[in-house]
C-alpha cells in the first residue's frame, strides 16, 4: 500500500472526473453532487493513511519511482515529508468541504463544475507529492486551468477580467520559473559541480535511507542516459555546492518569482482580491487554503533548500540605507505584506459599504507574509511556524469564505452595509463565524496562536526588529476584525430583509464544524501537528545553515540542556 | 491535596462548557444555569482553599518551594516549537559566567592568596547556544499563585452568586454565565500557569471574555464599541508582553517560570540609564501591563468598559483581571529588579496614573465611572508599590482593593437595580434608608479605600506610602510618596462625594427632574439623535436588553406585587423617569455584599505591618501566616542577588554573600540610589525607625481625614460649594470632567489616522499597484495586436491553427469563458517567453540537443 498510495490519492479525483463525465447526464445534477462529494469524501479518507508517516524516522516517504520520459531524465517520482503531508490530508479535507459547500450555490452547469473541482484536486495534490521537478511543473501549471474555468464560467459579475488575471499573472510567474527549472536541470549535468555533492548532504535531505536509494537510483539513470535529471532532492543537494553569485542569485529570483506570485506577496498580490470576489465559494476555499499555499510550499521546497546562500543573503548590496540581500528583500516584503495587506483589508470596514470577501482576501495577504516571514527567519521556530501557518490559514480563511458564502447564499449581497444585529437570528452562525475571527486574530488555544507565535518567535531570533513590526500587523489584524464582527453581528437589525434570516443547516454545520474543531485541536494539543513537520524542517534549516546546531539531533559540547 | 489544583480551572471551564452548549438547546432554566456556574465556581473554591492549605500547612506541606502538577504526571507539552538560539544577553550571560568562575577560583584559594588578590577575574563565553524550546501545559503552585488563587475564586464566587440575582429575567442568562465561567478559567490558567506562554494564553483569553461580557449586551452601540475599543487597546499591550516572551526565550532558552528566574537572579542588575536586555523584557513586559491594568497611556478602555453589566465590571474590571499585570509584574519581580531604570518607570507611572484618574474620579458623575476611576487609581498605587520595590505590598493591595473594590461594585450594582436602572448619581440620594444592606456594606467599603485604621485598605495602602518614602531602590521615592499622599486625599474626597451623594442627603430621586446639569446632559443626547430612552440616561449604562412592556430585573418585594405575570408594561420601570420608591435588593445580593463586606473590614489584619510589631518593630508579625511573609520567597532580593529566604531574615543567602570579588563588568554590583530619601531625614531626626513609621501612619490618616473632611464640607454641610468651585477652577474643572480629553486626542491620534492609512493604502493598491498590472496588460494587449498584425502576414497559419485548435478543443467550455481576442495575446505572450527562454539558454539547448540525439543514434 505504502508505495502506491500516493498515486491513488493523487489520480482518484482524476478517475471520478472521468466517470462523471463518462457516465452521467447533463441533467443528472443531484447525483453528480452526491456522487463527487462522497469521492471527495473517499480521497479524504485514503489520504489519512499518509498520516501513519513515520515521524521519527522523517525525510521522504511513501516513494514511488517510475520510468517516465528518459529522453530528459524525467521521472515519475512520488514522495513526501511530514509538511506535505499535513498539506495534502488539508487539500482532501477541504476539497470535501468545497464540495459539500457547493449543493446550493451552484445552480447551473454542475457537471462541468464537479468534473473541475475534481480534476483541481488531482492538481494540487500532484503539486505536493511530486518529487521530480518537471512532474511538480507540470501539475503546478495544470492547476491553473481548472480554477480559470471556476472563476471564469461560475464567478460573479467580473468573472471574467477577474479569471484572466488570475491566469495570466500566475502564469507569467510560472514561465519564469520555468527558465529556473530549465538552469537546474542543466546544472545536473555539470560535473564540475555535481562532483562536489557529498552523500551527508543528499542523506540529509533525503532523510531516511530509501529517499537515498531513490537520488542515488535515478541520478544513475540519468548518467547512464547521458541526460540530466530532475529528481528534487538532488536538486537541492546540489543547491549546496552552488557557489553563491549572480547565478544562484537569479535562480532564486526566478523560482521566487512565480512562488511571490502565488502567495501572493506585495506587490504581486492584486490578482487576489479580484480573483476571491469573483471566485465562487468554493472557488475561494480551495484558492485561499490550498492553491495560495503551492507558492510557500515552494519556497520551502524549493528556494530554501536549492538556493541556501541566496536565501540566507544579507549582504550582497551596499547601499547607503546599509548593506542588504536578496533575504532582506524577502523579508522585507514579507512584512509589507503583512502591515499594508491588514491596511488594506481594514479599508473595507472603514468603508461604509465594504464587501467582506474582499477583507478576507486581503488578510490572507497579511498572513501568509506571516508565513513568509516564518520561513525566511531561517531557525527551526520561524519555519516551523512558517508551515503550521500555511495549515491554519487554510483552515480559518477557507471557514471565513465559506462562512460569507452562507450568508451570501441567503442575501445575495456581501456589503458590510447590508448586516447588523445578525446575532439575534442567526446564533449558532454567529458563534461560529466569532470562533474563525478569533481563531484569525490569532487568539491563545486557537490554531493560528501557535503558528504565528513560532513564526514571530522565530523571526525575533533572526532580528527583534522584523517580529515587532509584524506584531504590529497583528494588532491591525484584530483592529478590522472585531470591527467588522460588531457591524456585522452587533446592534439591532435595522435592515428588514434580515429579519427572516434562517440560521446554519445541517449541511452547513457538517462542514464547518470539522474546521472548528481543527482549530480548537491545533490550539490546545499541536504536538502531533508539529511532529510531522520537525524533522523535515530541521533538514532545511540545516541545508540553509548548516553551523546552526540543532540539539538532539547531532549534539556537539555547545548544546545546552533540553528542558523537561 | 494540592496536586488536585488542576481540576481548580476545570471546573468553571467545564460549568460554562454545559451552560455555553446545552443550555441554549435545552433550554435550561435560570436555577438549573445559575447552580452549574456558582457550583463549580464553589467547587474550584473549595478545591483551592484547600490545596493552598495543605500547601502552606499540611503535613506535605511545600511551601515555599513552588509545585508544579508535573510533578505528579498532569502535564503535557503543549507547543514543541524545535530548537532555539539563546542569541540575545550574551554580554550579560558571560557577566555571570565570569562571576561564578571568579567566585570558584577565589574560593580554591588560600587565605593568603586573597589577601593578596587584587584583580579581576576574565572569563565568559559570547557565542550563542542552542536549546530545545518545548512548552508545557502544566499548573504552578507557588506562594503568589496561591494568593490569586484564593481570590480570584473566593471573590468571583461572591460575585457569581451576586449575578444570580442582578442578572434574573435577562434573555441571555444562560450567555452570560457560559462567559463568566470562561473568564474564571483563562483568569486561573493566568496566575496558575507554569510558564509565560500559559500566562499569555490567561492573558489573551480574559481579554477574550471581557470582550464578550463588555458587549454583552450588544445591540446597544456603546457596549460594542466599547468592547472593541477594549480589546483592541489591550492588544497594544499584548504587543508589549508577546516581545517580552520572545526576548525573554531569546535570552533564557525557556518560558519556564522556574528556569527562567533561576538564570536572570544572577544577571547584571542595570543601574539608571541602562538599558540591558533585561530593561528591554521589563519595558515590553511593562506594556503589557499597562494594557491590562489600565496605567497610562492606556487606561481608555476600563472606563468605557463599564457598559457591560455590574457583577462583569466587579469580577473582571475591578478584582481579577485588571490586577492581571500587577501579578505579572510581581512574577516577573526578578528581572523588573535588575532594572533599576524600568522601575523608576514602573514607579512614576503608576503614581502618574493615581493622581491622574483620582482627580478624574472627582467629577464624575455616573456611579460606575467614579469606581472605574478609583479603580483605575488605585491600580496606579499598586504600580507604584512595585516600582519602589515593595512587590508584596502591591499583591496585598491587589488583594485588600479585590475585597473593598468589588464590594463597592456590587453595591452601586444594588443600587442601580433598586433605582431601576439609574446610573446617576445627581439623581441619587438619600438612600441609606431605602437599602440598608447596601448602604452599611458600602460603608464598609468606604471607609477601607479611604484608609481608615483597622479596614482594610488602611494596611495595604499604608505600607505602599511608607514604602515609597523609604525606598532604596529609585531616587525620588519622596515624589512618589508625595503624589500617593495627594491621590489618597483625593480618594477620600471622592468617595465621600459618592456616599454622599448617593446614600445620604435629599431624595433627589422624588423629583420629577433634577435640573441643573443631568438635564443638559438630557438635552444633549436628544441633540445627538439618540433614543429617548437612552436620553434619560446620558452615561453609558447598564441596563439590560429589553422590549417595552417586557419585565426587567428581579421579582422583588415592593414591585412583585403588581408585576405577577411578564409582559405587564409597568410604568415605573425604568423608561420613565418618574417618582419611583427605590428597594433593597434580594438576598441573593445582599449575602455576598455581607461577606464581601467582612473581608473589606478584617481582610488587612493578614498583612499587619511591621510598625505593629512591638516587640521587634523590624518583622511583619505571624509568620507565614502574614501575607507579606507568605509571599517575600518569591521576591528577588537586590542586597543578597538572590530569592528573599523564606519566614523573614536572609539567613542562608547571607552566608554566601561574603566572599567573591566582582568580575571584569562595569555592571556588577547593586545600584542603591543615594538620593534624597524622606524615611531617612526624617528617622535621622527622630532617631528611632519605628517612630518614623509611626509618623508616615499617622500622616496617612490624616490624609485620608483631610479627603474625608473635605468631602463632607462640599457635600454635606455645605452643598452649595460644588457648584462654586467648579466655577472658579472652570478649566480644571473642565479638564477632569472630560478626563483630559485623552480619549478624543485618542480618537483624532490614532483612530483617525489609523484609518486614514487604510484608505491610503487601498488606494495606492487600487491606483497604482495594480494600475501596473492593468497597464501592463494593455500594454501587452496593443503589443500582441501589433504581433498579431506582422502574424497574419507572416506566420498566418501558425497561429490561427493552434488558436482554432485550442478553441475547437475546448470550445463547450471556453464559449461561456472566453473571448477570442485575449487569447491571442495570452499565446502571444507564452510564445515570446518561449523564445526568451530559448534565447537565454541557446547554448544550454544546444547541447541537450546534441545529446540527445547522440542517445538517439
Amino acid at each position: 500500500m505504502d508505495n502506491y498510495i500516493l498515486s491513488f490519492i493523487t489520480w482518484l479525483p482524476a478517475l471520478g472526473a472521468i466517470l462523471i463525465l463518462a457516465l452521467m447526464k447533463k441533467d443528472q445534477s443531484s447525483l453528480i453532487k452526491r456522487f463527487a462529494t462522497v469521492w471527495f469524501g473517499l480521497d479524504f479518507l485514503l489520504s489519512l493513511w499518509l498520516l501513519r508517516y513515520n515521524r521519527g524516522m522523517g525525510g521522504m516517504q511513501f516513494l514511488e519511482d517510475y520510468q517516465w520520459i528518459p529522453i530528459i531524465g524525467a521521472r515519475y517520482q512520488m514522495g513526501v515529508d511530514g509538511v506535505a503531508v499535513l498539506l495534502i490530508v488539508l487539500t482532501t479535507l477541504l476539497g470535501w468541504i468545497a464540495s459539500l459547500s457547493s449543493w446550493e450555490y451552484i445552480q447551473k452547469r454542475e457537471k462541468e463544475y464537479y468534473v473541475l473541482l475534481l480534476l483541481l484536486q488531482t492538481a494540487v495534490i500532484g503539486v505536493f507529492s511530486s518529487m521530480d521537478l518537471f512532474l511538480f511543473y507540470l501539475f503546478f501549471e495544470v492547476s491553473l486551468v481548472p480554477m480559470y474555468f471556476l472563476i471564469g464560467i461560475w464567478g460573479g459579475e467580473n468573472r471574467l477580467y477577474a479569471a484572466i488575471k488570475f491566469f495570466l499573472y500566475t502564469l507569467v510567474g510560472s514561465v519564469v520559473m520555468l527558465l529556473g527549472v530549465l538552469k537546474m536541470y542543466f546544472l545536473t549535468q555539470d560535473t564540475a559541480l555535481t562532483s562536489q555533492i557529498t552523500q551527508e548532504t543528499v542523506r540529509l535531505l533525503a532523510g531516511n535511507d530509501a529517499a537515498v536509494q531513490m537520488v542515488t537510483n535515478s541520478l544513475q539513470t540519468a548518467v547512464g542516459n547521458g541526460t540530466g535529471t530532475f529528481n528534487i532532492l538532488y536538486m537541492q543537494a546540489l543547491g549546496s555546492v552552488l557557489p553563491m553569485g549572480t547565478l544562484q542569485i537569479l535562480l532564486f529570483v526566478a523560482f521566487a518569482l512565480g512562488f511571490a506570485i502565488k502567495v501572493p506577496m506585495f506587490p504581486f498580490h492584486t490578482w487576489l482580491p479580484d480573483a476571491h470576489v469573483e471566485a465562487p465559494t468554493a472557488g475561494s476555499v480551495i484558492l485561499a487554503g490550498i492553491l495560495l499555499k503551492l507558492g510557500t510550499y515552494g519556497f520551502f521546497r524549493f528556494n530554501l533548500p536549492m538556493f541556501p546562500a541566496a536565501s540566507r543573503d544579507q549582504s550582497t548590496w551596499v547601499t547607503s540605507f546599509g548593506t542588504f540581500g536578496v533575504r532582506s528583500v524577502v523579508v522585507f516584503l514579507a512584512i509589507v505584506s503583512i502591515i499594508y495587506g491588514a491596511l488594506a483589508a481594514m479599508y473595507f470596514v472603514v468603508k461604509k459599504d465594504g464587501d467582506v470577501k474582499k477583507l478576507v482576501a486581503y488578510s490572507s495577504v497579511s498572513s501568509m507574509g506571516m508565513v513568509m516571514l516564518g520561513l525566511f527567519a531561517l531557525n527551526p521556530n520561524g519555519v516551523n511556524g512558517g508551515v503550521m501557518q500555511m495549515i491554519n490559514h487554510g483552515i480559518y480563511s477557507g471557514a471565513l469564505f465559506l462562512l460569507v458564502g452562507i450568508i451570501y447564499e441567503r442575501r445575495h449581497t456581501r456589503n458590510v452595509a447590508e448586516f447588523g444585529g445578525l446575532s439575534h437570528v442567526m446564533p449558532g452562525y454567529a458563534a461560529l463565524f466569532l470562533g474563525m475571527v478569533m481563531t484569525a486574530i490569532g487568539l491563545p488555544l486557537l490554531a493560528v496562536f501557535i503558528s504565528e507565535f513560532l513564526a514571530l518567535r522565530g523571526s525575533f531570533e533572526a532580528n527583534p526588529y522584523w517580529a515587532a513590526w509584524a506584531a504590529l500587523g497583528i494588532i491591525l489584524n484584530a483592529g478590522y476584525f472585531l470591527w467588522l464582527y460588531q457591524r456585522m453581528f452587533f446592534g439591532n437589525i435595522d435592515n428588514p430583509k434580515n429579519e427572516t434570516l434562517r440560521d446554519m443547516n445541517v449541511r452547513e454545520w457538517v462542514y464547518m464544524v470539522p474546521l472548528m474543531i481543527l482549530s480548537l485541536w491545533i490550539g490546545v494539543y499541536p504536538k502531533p501537528f508539529l511532529e510531522y513537520i520537525h524533522q523535515p524542517v530541521n533538514a532545511i534549516v540545516k541545508q540553509v545553515r548548516p553551523d546552526y546546531v540543532i540539539p538532539g539531533t547531532a549534539a556537539p559540547a555547545q548544546t545546552e540542556r533540553a528542558e523537561r | 491535596m494540592y496536586k488536585y489544583i488542576w481540576l481548580v480551572p476545570l471546573l468553571p471551564l467545564l460549568g460554562a462548557a454545559i451552560n455555553g452548549l446545552l443550555g441554549r438547546k435545552l433550554r435550561f432554566s435560570e436555577t438549573v444555569i445559575g447552580g452549574i456556574a456558582v457550583g463549580s465556581v464553589a467547587l474550584a473554591f473549595l478545591i483551592s482553599v484547600v490545596a493552598v492549605y495543605s500547601y502552606g500547612f499540611g503535613s506535605h506541606a511545600q511551601w515555599p518551594n513552588p509545585y508544579l502538577t508535573s510533578q505528579d504526571g498532569f502535564s503535557f507539552n503543549w507547543i514543541p516549537g524545535g530548537a532555539v538560539s539563546i542569541n540575545q544577553g550574551l554580554h550579560e550571560r558571560s557577566a555571570v559566567e565570569a562571576q561564578k568562575q571568579a567566585a570558584e577560583r577565589f574560593a580554591a584559594m588560600t587565605p593568603e592568596e586573597r589577601a593578596q588578590y587584587q584583580g579581576v577575574f576574565v572569563a565568559g563565553n559570547t557565542s550563542p547556544r542552542y536549546a530545545l524550546l518545548n512548552i508545557e501545559w502544566s499548573y504552578q503552585l507557588d506562594p503568589l499563585s496561591s494568593i490569586f488563587m484564593l481570590v480570584v475564586t473566593g471573590v468571583g464566587l461572591c460575585i457569581f452568586i451576586f449575578a444570580t440575582g442582578y442578572m434574573h429575567g435577562e434573555t441571555g442568562f444562560y450567555r452570560f454565565f457560559a462567559y463568566m465561567g470562561l473568564f474564571m478559567f483563562a483568569m486561573l490558567v493566568l496566575v496558575m500557569g507554569s510558564n509565560f506562554l500559559m500566562m499569555f494564553v490567561g492573558w489573551e483569553g480574559v481579554g477574550l471574555c471581557s470582550y464578550l461580557l463588555i458587549g454583552y449586551y450588544f445591540d446597544r452601540q456603546e457596549a460594542a464599541n466599547a468592547s472593541r475599543k477594549a480589546f483592541i487597546t489591550n492588544r497594544v499591550g499584548d504587543f508589549g508582553f508577546a516581545l517580552a516572551i520572545f526576548g525573554i526565550i531569546a535570552v533564557f532558552g525557556s518560558a519556564q517560570y522556574t528556569e527562567v528566574f533561576d538564570q536572570a537572579r544572577a544577571f547584571p542588575r542595570e543601574p539608571l540609564g541602562q538599558w540591558g536586555v533585561l530593561s528591554w523584557i521589563a519595558l515590553g513586559l511593562f506594556i503589557g501591563a499597562c494594557g491590562k491594568s489600565a496605567q497610562l497611556p492606556l487606561h481608555v478602555w476600563l472606563p468605557d468598559a463599564m457598559a457591560g453589566p455590574t457583577p462583569v465590571s466587579a469580577l473582571i474590571h475591578a478584582a481579577t483581571m485588571v490586577t492581571a499585570g500587577l501579578y505579572m509584574v510581581t512574577r516577573t519581580n526578578v528581572i523588573f529588579q535588575h532594572s533599576q531604570t524600568m522601575l523608576l518607570v514602573v514607579a512614576l507611572v503608576g503614581a502618574a496614573t493615581a493622581i491622574f484618574a483620582a482627580t478624574i474620579g472627582i467629577t464624575q458623575n455616573d456611579i460606575k465611572k467614579v469606581l472605574a476611576y478609583s479603580t483605575v487609581s488605585q491600580l496606579g498605587f499598586m504600580f507604584m508599590a512595585c516600582g519602589v520595590g515593595a512587590f508584596v505590598i502591591a499583591i496585598f493591595h491587589v488583594m485588600t482593593h479585590a475585597f473593598f473594590k468589588a464590594l463597592m461594585f456590587l453595591g452601586a450594582g444594588s443600587v442601580i437595580h433598586g433605582m431601576h436602572h439609574e446610573q446617576d448619581m445627581r439623581r441619587m440620594g438619600g438612600l441609606k434608608k431605602y437599602m440598608p444592606y447596601t448602604y452599611w456594606t458600602f460603608f464598609a467599603g468606604w471607609l477601607a479605600i479611604c484608609g481608615i485604621i483597622p479596614f482594610s485598605g488602611f494596611w495595604s495602602k499604608d505600607e505602599i506610602l511608607w514604602n515609597a518614602a523609604s525606598t532604596t531602590q529609585i531616587p525620588l521615592g519622596w515624589l512618589i510618596w508625595l503624589v500617593g499622599t495627594i491621590a489618597a486625599i483625593c480618594t477620600a474626597f471622592y468617595m465621600t462625594r459618592l456616599m454622599a451623594m448617593t446614600f445620604w442627603g435629599r431624595e433627589r430621586f422624588l423629583e420629577a427632574h433634577a435640573g441643573g446639569e443631568a438635564d443638559e446632559a438630557h438635552a444633549s443626547a436628544y441633540d445627538k439623535g439618540l433614543a429617548p430612552h437612552d436620553a434619560v440616561h446620558p452615561a453609558a449604562g447598564d441596563r439590560p436588553r429589553h422590549q417595552p412592556g417586557e419585565h426587567v430585573g428581579p421579582v422583588h418585594e415592593d414591585v412583585a406585587h403588581h408585576v405577577t405575570t411578564h409582559g405587564h408594561a409597568d410604568e415605573d420601570h425604568g423608561h420613565h423617569h418618574g417618582a419611583h420608591i427605590p428597594h433593597e435588593s434580594p438576598p441573593s445580593m445582599w449575602v455576598p455584599l455581607v461577606v464581601l463586606a467582612i473581608l473589606a473590614t478584617i481582610g488587612g489584619f493578614v498583612g499587619v505591618g511591621p510598625a505593629f510589631n512591638f516587640i521587634t518593630g523590624a518583622e511583619h508579625p505571624g509568620g507565614r501566616l502574614n501575607i507579606v511573609n507568605w509571599l517575600n520567597p518569591i521576591i528577588w532580593d537586590p542586597a543578597t542577588g538572590d530569592f528573599k529566604h523564606a519566614e523573614g531574615g536572609h539567613g542562608e543567602a547571607a552566608e554566601s554573600h561574603e566572599s567573591a570579588p566582582v568580575a571584569a563588568s562595569e555592571h556588577g554590583s547593586a545600584p542603591i540610589s543615594h538620593g534624597f530619601n524622606l524615611a531617612h531625614a526624617v528617622d535621622n531626626v527622630v532617631h528611632s525607625h519605628l517612630l518614623t513609621e509611626w509618623i508616615f501612619i499617622i500622616i496617612s490618616l490624616i490624609a485620608a481625614g483631610i479627603g474625608i473632611l473635605l468631602g463632607f464640607l462640599f457635600y454635606v454641610w455645605r452643598p452649595a460649594l460644588p457648584n462654586i468651585w467648579a466655577q472658579r477652577l472652570r478649566p480644571l474643572y473642565h479638564a477632569s470632567y472630560n478626563k483630559y480629553w485623552v480619549d478624543e486626542f485618542y480618537g483624532w491620534a490614532i483612530t483617525r489616522r489609523t484609518m486614514d492609512a487604510a484608505r491610503a493604502v487601498f488606494t495606492f493598491d487600487f491606483k497604482i499597484v495594480d494600475g501596473i498590472v492593468n497597464g501592463l496588460a494593455t500594454v501587452s494587449r496593443g503589443f500582441s495586436r501589433v504581433v498579431g498584425g506582422v502574424d497574419k502576414y507572416f506566420v498566418d497559419g501558425l497561429v490561427n491553427t493552434i488558436g482554432a485548435f485550442i478553441v475547437r478543443l475546448m470550445s463547450p467550455l471556453l464559449r461561456a469563458a472566453q473571448t477570442g481576442l485575449t487569447q491571442n495575446y495570452a499565446l502571444v505572450m507564452v510564445l515570446g517567453l518561449m523564445i526568451a527562454v530559448a534565447a537565454f539558454f541557446a547554448r544550454d539547448i544546444a547541447t541537450a540537443l546534441r545529446n540527445m540525439f547522440a542517445a538517439i543514434m
